[in-house]
């Protein structure tokens, strides 16, 4: 072996590998993309239609037949909420995507509306977390001195739950602030696409 | 040869289009050997690949030329690999930096002459088990950048790179016999 051989040299042996046998191709790579971002908004807007559902079905049972007026008032106002939503979503749902190649739509404008579609999915956050922080509020406020002058009979029972509704509380402002930071930063990456 | 492909509906752009496809003609070897530094199992690799290349053509829209073309696929590329390596690190064992191996580096257990294949396995497992800014400058030293060039990547001071680059040489040389060639 000589004093040059690759295997001596490393900056040889490096440049010298084998090359990959695998294609890159960008058109795959941008529609992969689009393809992950088509499927993380829409398990995510089926999972919260799945926990509104889930929470208009607990709250018509539980509250629904009380007689007390205001309760009734809340499970109304409840099951309109989970209708409007799911009313301004349900295109998000159902749509197809728009095939890459389809009429005169480029790769990055199919990309382009696949992050607008994502980016407005996102700044939806107070329309899915807005009312159960508001829940969890109203639970606090009663918990504190019934402002509302409706939770003396009730205030005992929620200071057993008063840990798990603060974490709560916690739990949905984070995750507010955390969906307005991404579609800042998706809007960032349209803005990049549209410079051009 | 690049052997990456494009077809009539990739996304429209001339000038990032083109500084692209420069990119890749010019560099596109040595992305695929950037990424092998950085993932071995052929899989990911590919994915990382094309992570690469997807935010290497989505980077050229803010190039202003500021810095060389070479300059600034190769800051993308460790870039997204670093992020990459992020991701991956809970997965991994713990990485280490040069001055740790070279402390720990074998002295006269230098073996004779082993295979290139065997060879190239042990300077990849070697460069994958950097951290990731000795990761950096190790692969660009590898790819004969000089100093200054290795600098401009990182962000790191000419001076600060030649001493990790000293210690490089070391490392190889105790670990890959014969190192010589480079400055």
């Amino acid at each position: 072996m000589s004093e040059t051989s690759p295997s001596k040299d490393p900056a040889a042996l490096w440049k010298t590998q084998p090359e990959e046998k695998t294609q890159v191709n960008l058109e795959q790579i941008v529609n992969r993309r689009t393809g992950e971002l088509y499927a993380s908004t829409r398990s995510e807007i089926l999972m919260s239609i799945g926990a509104a559902v889930l929470l208009v079905g607990v709250t018509v049972l539980r509250f629904g037949p009380s007689g007390n007026l205001l309760e009734q008032i809340a499970c109304a106002l409840v099951v309109v909420w989970v209708a409007v939503t799911s009313y301004r979503m349900r295109a998000r749902i159902w749509r197809p995507p728009a095939r890459p190649d389809a009429a005169a739509v480029t790769g990055a404008e199919y990309y382009r509306r696949e992050l607008e579609r994502r980016r407005d999915h996102l700044r939806d956050a107070w329309l899915w977390h807005g009312p159960l922080f508001l829940a969890c509020l109203i639970l606090v406020a009663i918990w504190r001195g019934s402002p509302f002058g409706i939770g003396i009979s009730i205030a005992r029972p929620i200071d057993r739950v008063m840990p798990l509704v603060v974490a709560l509380a916690l739990w949905t402002g984070y995750g507010i602030w955390r969906r307005y930071r991404q579609a800042r930063e998706i809007q960032r990456e349209i803005d990049e696409m549209q410079r051009e | 040869m690049n052997n990456v492909s494009r077809n009539r509906t990739t996304p429209a752009s001339p000038k990032r289009d083109q500084l692209y496809a420069t990119a890749v003609r010019e560099f596109g070897r040595a992305l695929d050997r950037l990424a092998a530094g950085y993932e071995a199992d052929p899989e990911k690799r590919h994915d990382l690949r094309q992570d690469i290349h997807l935010q290497l053509w989505r980077s050229f829209e803010g190039f202003d030329g500021r810095c060389s073309l070479k300059t600034w696929t190769f800051r993308v590329a460790h870039n997204t690999a670093v992020s990459y390596v992020q991701r991956e690190r809970r997965k991994n064992t713990r990485l280490v930096g040069l001055e740790e191996i070279e402390s720990t580096a074998p002295s006269g257990e230098r073996e004779p002459d082993i295979d290139r294949e065997r060879a190239l396995q042990q300077l990849s497992e070697f460069i994958r088990q950097l951290k990731p800014l000795d990761r950096q400058i190790m692969i660009s030293y590898l790819e004969e950048m000089d100093a200054a060039a290795i600098a401009e990547i990182t962000g790191l001071s000419p001076a600060n790179v030649g001493m990790k680059i000293h210690r490089i040489k070391s490392i190889l040389s105790s670990r890959f016999l014969e190192e010589k060639r480079y400055v």
